[in-house]
């Protein structure tokens, strides 16, 4: 077993870890917001450490260069495959992206900063613009 | 089986978790879900090219990166609007 | 169907540049992708690549939309691994709580003070560069940024004090 295969070996359990945790978290969580927290995770740190683990192996080959090239577009994409999700899913839930957010500094959770769970009244409604 | 199949099996292992959500959640758990069983994908092509040595296999989680991200969209898009 | 068209027409030289750019990007990619320097490769490649290269310059034409980086934006994107990792260690912090503990993580929408700006392909660029960077890193997941309140909407799975540039 050589240097590169231990370190190889290491960053791919790393990354299985990683995914395991995250899909757990995917299952667990209660809504969506939640949710879409733990695909960061699987979508863009996972995916470097595997990518790092095929360039310890192969070193720079074709091989890696694909497979950096995938990621390139995972990592650019990923965030903002995120920021469209959260943002149908509030305005499905709330008719507008922009209602029932807390302002900065003003506490942590409370009516205005958690998401209304779908079989209550929207206590929000006062909030939305337009 | 070297190390890349073998961390390629846990990863699909790790996909029943998003399986389960898909079939059991709402629509939108169920979109949340399918974009990580669509990563994770991702990187089982990958660890399985590289397992088993065939460069011409990397091809396919290029296309896959770049697709995810459209078919994702094609979702989001959907539910925000019509479904 | 009407296409959006700039007030004036792009100026031909310009056009021929973004073309030109877009070709030698894509080509780069088609030789990492193929991995062959033969005569016969390379031409189809370069047929590829100008094909996608009129459609990559073309579109954003059509759209009436362009980019504009600046170099300090790209310099602030040095500290994002380091979010992330931090991130994805509070994450599955929460997670481990709710598992062992049963609690249930302290999120919910957030409104951080982030100025619209301009709507300029600079201001353009600037807001999307902030979304994706905010979004990126597992803690926080950015709604957008409301040009009415000057604040930038986020979801926090465990809400900190943390606030956007």
């Amino acid at each position: 077993m050589t240097a590169h295969g231990i370190v190889a070996d290491v960053l791919l359990g790393l990354a299985a870890a990683v995914v395991l945790v995250s899909s757990a978290g995917i299952l667990i969580m209660r809504d969506a917001y939640q949710k879409l927290h733990y695909v960061a995770p699987v979508a863009v740190v996972a995916p470097v450490i595997v990518a790092l683990a095929v360039l310890v192996q192969s070193g720079w080959t074709e091989n890696s260069g694909e497979t950096w090239l995938a990621l390139l577009f995972m990592v650019i994409g990923g965030p903002f495959l995120a920021h469209a999700t959260i943002r149908a899913a509030r305005i499905r839930e709330e008719g507008d992206w922009r209602s029932g957010a807390a302002q900065s500094g003003a506490g942590r959770g409370g009516p205005q900063g958690r998401p209304p769970d779908r079989h209550q009244p929207d206590r929000d409604a006062g909030d939305r613009d337009g | 089986m070297n190390s890349f199949v073998i961390a390629a099996i846990v990863m699909l292992l790790a996909a029943i978790p998003c399986g389960i959500v898909v079939v059991r959640g709402t629509a939108m758990d169920a979109v949340v879900a399918y974009e990580a069983v669509s990563s994770i994908v991702f990187m089982v092509l990958v660890l399985l090219a590289e397992g088993f040595r065939r460069s011409g296999e990397f091809e396919l989680p290029v296309h896959l990166a770049v697709l995810l991200f459209g078919s994702g969209l094609v979702f989001v898009r959907f539910l925000e609007r019509w479904l | 169907m009407t296409s959006r068209r700039p007030p004036g027409k792009a100026p031909f030289a310009r056009r021929a540049g973004a073309w030109l750019a877009w070709w030698v990007l894509l080509m780069s990619f088609w030789v990492i992708l193929d991995d062959s320097i033969a005569t016969d490769e390379l031409l189809a490649g370069a047929a590829a690549a100008a094909a996608a290269a009129f459609l990559a310059e073309r579109v954003p034409y059509q759209a009436a939309s362009r980019v504009r980086i600046r170099a300090r934006w790209l310099a602030q994107a040095l500290g994002l691994p380091g979010q992330v990792a931090g991130d994805t260690v509070i994450v599955f912090a929460a997670l481990w709580r709710r598992l062992v503990r049963g609690e249930e993580p302290p999120s919910g929408f957030r409104r951080l003070p982030v100025r619209y700006g301009d709507d300029t392909p600079g201001g353009r660029t600037r807001r999307a560069l902030l979304i994706g960077s905010k979004s990126i890193a597992p803690n926080s997941i950015a709604a957008g940024i409301d040009k009415d309140t000057d604040t930038m909407v986020i979801h926090q799975l465990v809400v900190n004090e943390g606030e956007a540039e």
